[in-house]
């Protein structure tokens, strides 16, 4: 039956109601806006009156048989014939019979899983119920009304008045009585009450609150708390159940000093507590003092209290955690907040997020959530119970908290809901542990202990993560191992360079060459003697004398500017009372400095005397980047070097017998010394050459020749060596040693994939003498950095400097004996590096400033100095996975990917095999669109730095230098579409031609309403589905059409609040257009 | 423990510590949000007036324009027995 259109009543949109609609429209197909409960009747249920009862009430909310009309911004009835609500049966594996406490829980689980359909806005259907019986007869001792909508249509409060209406109907059913009269009001009562609103005071002095309350610090941006990406790729592990929502339970947490939830509530309750321990939690875990979390204001006063109807708003809670506040204090200052949130409440998310300037950009107003569910009495019926249970609470953009009190057990429980592959179900327990921690100490502990005393685990005493204990505790310096080595194999092969080889004895007297002209110099201990010299043998024996003289050396880099290099000098000059000296081949580069040339020196005589020094005496000083670039000068004493030395020795490679090492690495970079060691105990090192290091084939080639059985080399070294091919059975190597930078996923699992070779991954910073940590990649099939070296002790610490649980991200200290002085001439830097050790007195530990978590397995994993997640338009995306994406396709030997402004650029070192036109439909076919990069460029290999690590720098920009079109673009509408998208997209407009594809140049839903704009400045029609259905510069001109002034759109007719300019309501249809086809 | 009878007088004294504010600033016109009454303390509210003998239920109560009508709403809900 169809009715005439004028008698057809829509319902205009509740500003919660718009809100959702926006909140859909920002968050692509991935959005999911289905809201379900489960109503669940137990005792002696009739299931024909239960049916009953629920038409009945259905009936009164007319308002829900409704589907989205996008033009008319309104809920439209449903033009379809209502079916009735099919009967069927409960989930096997539900009690039956004799209900246990758990058999809820079951229920609720079971029907999550099989019950829920996805309701999208182009439903439709907005809502789905079923009726779900057990027994065959009328009579059910569990009955269930799975009621599942769109959050358009209802909420959690809309089905909890839902649910009292039809257990009202049913029990005038069932006893034979009338029901109350319908108490539900209308969706246009409610907008009638927020029209009263925005006319009124109330709105400016809300807004007055929000714009003083949300103003950042000085120079900062606003937002807001996220704890989605805390864990990096470390979170995303396989078992991250890549495609369910996350939703994971606590235990019933005690209520300790807070009033039950039945009791009159004062200021200072258990939902208090609830924020506080949500935004300690975020606090420690993200090193800041400001906590601003999403919190769902009620807004049920008045009409809205009997409609159901969603009225959701979600504000921020903003908490600022006073360092020194105790329990109280905290408390004072969430209840406080949460009391101004209730007042001010009635003012838009969406409002908020204008006046803040959010709007199209990537900050969201609230992220991470906390619902606190406050419920009514259990309902009661004739011979039954009623209970509810939420199936699925809506969207989830970041990791939230939902706190479900008990009211017969005064206990309340709090469940952690993350999206989808956020993090590994494994670490949200442990993070839910720490939160239930952290809210039974609120309860427990005397108001006025300070917060910083709580515990995120209750392991009170966790050790550190410690190192086996070191062989020896006194081990030996570097001039003395390589003494004992020339002593012990003198004509044994020493260096090999260029052809050259020296034996043991031959290396030994060009060192004591260069000690004894260091010596008549008059170099000191301790004196700093700058390498200034080509990469070579003269370079290694330089070291070595330095060594031998108790002197200090500092490699300086062939390959850098010379200015740099002597800056470095003049610096060290500025510093060290006694002048640096240079070893140079080219003294007229090096005015005012002593100089020597290692080439020209004679032997030393037999009188040489070589100084004893103290082990505490500088053995080198290197220069790492700072962030500020300035270099920092890092002083290794000969201690600290031992100690390293020691590790390697015992327990690394050097016990293999002898090896043939092939040193790649520059000499002027502490990696550096993992090969180089070897020629202090008695190996045989490969120098290989500067060009050859950079040459896979020719690196490989050298390999194979001087049958190499050891490797050392950063992973973007690696990567290609891979690929020669020089690894694979039959190899020489039998050894690989990997670090200076982090190793990605695809790399690590070709390495495991070695299974003939013996590979480990080092990490250290300088500041701890070359390597601090190690691990096998067959220790583990994702990336991880492992275990201390021995003797060594590794620590993952909040802000706080508390140690964290397994499974908690926070700072990676180090300590033990590889500690680094510090840095040169930065006294006051040095001490915000090396701090001390709260654990063991008179220590000191180094902050290393990089984030790291230790798994499950007690293996550390590092997660980078900053986010390895970006965002691009809204969405995080872990860079490692879609890398990992681009690895798998066919001729794609290596893949780096990064997000430059808000395009998400890739490259790719790829073969013959590589399908450059079908790449992103094949990526299409493994990520979500949002992951799939804008453009992608082939480069021949990946570009290093002179360290050997991915300089990002030289990757060129994929759009620049793109072959210019092939037919020129013709006709004005041609050209205008050209110059809109050029604009749009941030390109030159000649780089376009009639079969660009707007997508396949990097436009999305966004730039396309750019494009839309820019054209309609041309004076041209076009629409946002237009661009998404013809997607070509000559196909959207074809269909665009000359614009004319005309009646302003008469579907606007209320002045909105959240203005959906007429671009935005075409992206929605266009957006609802292309989710058809799946359907 | 002893409740004491539900009158206009415990329903504004029960409110102002929901409030947290003192009971001769709770006026008969504010309005429940004004008082920074959020979902959880009416909910202790409901329930502790539902102990006392008024069959009310959050939704009617949170309907109550002002603190007046609420009173009015609550007492008026007390059954007689």
């Amino acid at each position: 039956m169809t009715l005439a259109p004028d008698t057809v009543k829509t319902y205009p949109l509740t500003d919660a109601q718009r809100g959702i609609v926006h909140a859909e429209l920002a968050a692509p197909d991935t959005a999911d806006f289905s809201v379900g409960d489960a109503v669940v009747f137990r005792g002696r249920i009739s299931a024909a009156a239960l049916a009953e009862a629920v038409r009945s009430t259905l009936d009164e909310v007319p308002w829900l048989a409704c589907r989205f009309d996008v033009q008319q911004m309104a809920l439209v009835p449903d033009c379809m014939p209502r079916r009735p609500a099919a009967p069927g049966l409960l989930p096997s594996g539900v009690l039956r019979g004799e209900l246990t406490g758990d058999s809820d829980k079951v229920l609720a689980d079971a029907l999550r899983a099989t019950h829920l359909p996805r309701i999208t806005l182009d439903s439709q259907l907005l809502r789905e119920q079923l009726l779900l019986t057990c027994a065959e007869d009328d009579v059910q001792p569990v009955a269930v009304w799975v009621l599942a909508a769109h959050h358009i249509l209802i909420d959690g409060y809309s089905i909890s008045l839902l649910a009292r209406r039809v257990s009202e109907h049913y029990t005038a059913l069932v006893q034979g009585t009338e029901p109350a009269p319908a108490p539900f009001t209308q969706p246009e009562a409610v907008r009638r009450g927020e029209e009263q609103y925005h006319a009124s005071n109330a709105l400016a002095r809300d807004a007055s609150y929000w714009h003083e309350r949300l103003q950042p610090a000085q120079g900062e941006e606003y937002r807001p708390t996220r704890l989605a990406g805390l864990l990096g790729a470390a979170g995303q592990r396989p078992d991250a159940a890549a495609v369910q929502r996350l939703r994971i339970s606590g235990r019933p947490l005690d209520l300790g000093r807070f009033a039950a939830p039945n009791a009159v509530q004062g200021p200072g309750t258990w939902a208090d507590a609830a924020i506080a321990a949500h935004a300690l939690l975020a606090a420690r875990l993200t090193g800041s003092t400001r906590a601003v979390l999403g919190l769902p204001a009620m807004n049920r006063t008045g009409a809205a209290a009997l409609c159901p109807a969603p009225t959701i708003n979600v504000l921020p809670l903003v908490v600022d955690i006073d360092p020194s506040g105790s329990i109280d204090t905290l408390l004072e200052e969430v209840s406080a907040a949460r009391a101004k949130l209730t007042v001010h409440g009635r003012y838009r998310a969406e409002q908020l997020m204008r006046d803040l300037s959010l709007v199209g950009s990537d900050t969201a107003l609230t992220a991470s959530e906390i619902n606190i569910k406050a419920f009514d009495a259990p309902l009661e019926v004739p011979g039954g119970t009623v209970a509810l249970h939420a199936l699925s609470e809506g969207p989830v953009d970041d990791i939230c908290l939902n706190l479900l009190p008990d009211y017969q057990a005064q206990k309340v429980t709090a469940v952690l809901t993350a999206p989808a592959g956020t993090l590994a179900v494994a670490d949200a327990a442990v993070l839910l542990e720490a939160y239930g921690l952290l809210f039974e100490q609120l309860a427990a502990a005397p108001g006025t202990t300070p917060h910083t005393a709580l515990m995120l685990s209750p392991q009170v005493q966790r050790g550190p993560l410690a190192g086996a204990p070191a062989a020896e505790a006194v081990p030996p310096v570097l001039e003395e191992l390589f003494a004992a080595s020339v002593a012990a194999t003198p004509e044994a092969p020493a260096i090999t360079c260029e052809g050259i080889t020296l034996s043991y004895r031959q290396l030994s007297l060009r060192a004591d060459a260069v000690a004894a002209g260091l010596l008549r110099a008059g170099i000191g201990p301790g004196g700093y003697v700058l390498i200034a010299l080509e990469r070579g043998i003269d370079y290694v024996a330089s070291i070595l004398g330095i060594a031998a003289a108790g002197a200090t050396s500092v490699p300086l880099d062939p390959n850098a500017p010379r200015q740099r290099n002597q800056r470095i000098a003049a610096r060290l000059a500025q510093l060290e009372e006694n002048p640096p000296l240079v070893l140079s081949g080219q003294a007229e580069h090096w005015t005012g400095f002593s100089v020597l040339d290692p080439a020209q020196l004679p032997p030393a005589g037999l009188e040489l005397q070589l100084p004893a020094v103290p082990r505490s005496t500088p053995g080198y000083l290197l220069h790492t980047s700072g962030s500020t670039g300035e270099p920092k000068a890092v002083v290794v004493s000969r201690e600290a070097f031992s100690h390293w030395a020691g590790y390697h020795r015992h327990a690394g490679f050097f016990n293999a017998g002898v090896q043939r090492i092939a040193q790649s690495l520059p000499l002027h970079f502490d990696g550096a010394w993992c090969t180089l060691l070897g020629v202090a105990l008695g190996h045989h090192l490969h120098l290989i050459s500067h060009e050859s290091a950079r040459d896979p084939q020719q690196l490989a080639a050298q390999v194979r020749e001087h049958s190499m059985t050891w490797m050392d080399m950063t992973p973007s070294l690696a990567a290609p060596l891979l690929d020669t091919g020089v690894f694979d059975p039959g190899t020489p190597v039998r050894r690989l040693s990997v670090g200076g930078e982090g190793c990605s996923q695809v790399l690590w699992e070709k390495l495991r994939g070695l299974g003939h070779l013996v590979v480990e991954n080092l990490y250290g910073p300088t500041e701890f003498t070359v390597d601090a940590l190690v691990a096998n990649v067959a220790d583990s099939p994702d990336v991880v950095v492992g275990r201390p070296l021995n003797g060594l002790k590794a620590m993952v610490l909040d802000a706080s400097l508390r140690p964290l649980p397994a499974g908690l991200p926070g700072e990676l200290y180090l300590a033990g004996p590889q500690e680094a002085h510090g840095y040169l001439g930065q006294g006051a830097l040095t001490a915000a590096r090396f701090v001390a050790d709260p654990s063991a007195t008179g220590t000191r530990m180094y902050r290393t400033g990089d984030r790291a978590v230790i798994g499950h397995d007690g293996l550390l994993r590092f997660l980078g100095r900053e986010d390895s997640q970006v965002k691009i338009r809204g969405y995080r995306i872990d860079v490692g996975e879609v890398e990992s994406a681009l690895a798998t396709l066919p001729g794609v030997a290596h893949a780096v990917v990064r997000a430059r402004g808000a395009r998400l650029l890739a490259w790719a070192v790829a073969g013959q095999e590589f399908d450059a036109a079908g790449w992103r439909e094949a990526l299409g076919q493994i990520l979500p669109p949002q992951m799939i990069p804008h453009a992608l460029g082939i480069i021949e290999q990946l570009p290093l730095g002179s360290t050997g690590k991915l300089d990002e720098k030289q990757l060129p920009d994929p759009a620049a230098g793109a072959a210019a079109p092939a037919a020129p673009l013709t006709g004005s509408l041609q050209q205008a579409v050209a110059a809109a998208m050029a604009e749009a997209l941030g390109m030159q407009p000649e780089q376009l031609g009639p079969d660009s594809d707007f997508f396949a140049q990097g436009g999305d839903s966004i730039t396309a309403i750019a494009l839309v704009s820019g054209l309609r400045e041309a004076g041209y029609s076009s629409s946002v589905g237009e661009v998404f259905a013809l997607r070509t510069i000559a196909s959207i001109a074809a269909a665009a059409t000359v614009l004319s002034a005309g009646p302003e759109n008469p579907a606007a007719q209320r002045p909105e609040l959240v203005a959906l300019e007429d671009g935005a309501r075409d992206r929605l249809a266009a957006m609802l257009a292309r989710r058809r086809p799946r359907r | 423990m002893s409740t004491p009878a539900l009158t206009e007088a415990r329903i504004f004294a029960e409110l102002a510590t929901c409030a947290g504010l003192p009971v001769d600033e709770v006026e008969p016109g504010d309005a429940l949000a004004d008082l920074g009454i959020d979902s959880i303390r009416l909910m202790s509210l409901v329930n502790s007036w539902r102990a006392a003998g008024a069959a009310v239920d959050f939704p009617r109560l949170a309907a109550s324009e002002s603190v007046e009508a609420l009173v009015a709403a609550v007492l008026g809900a007390v059954s007689s027995s």
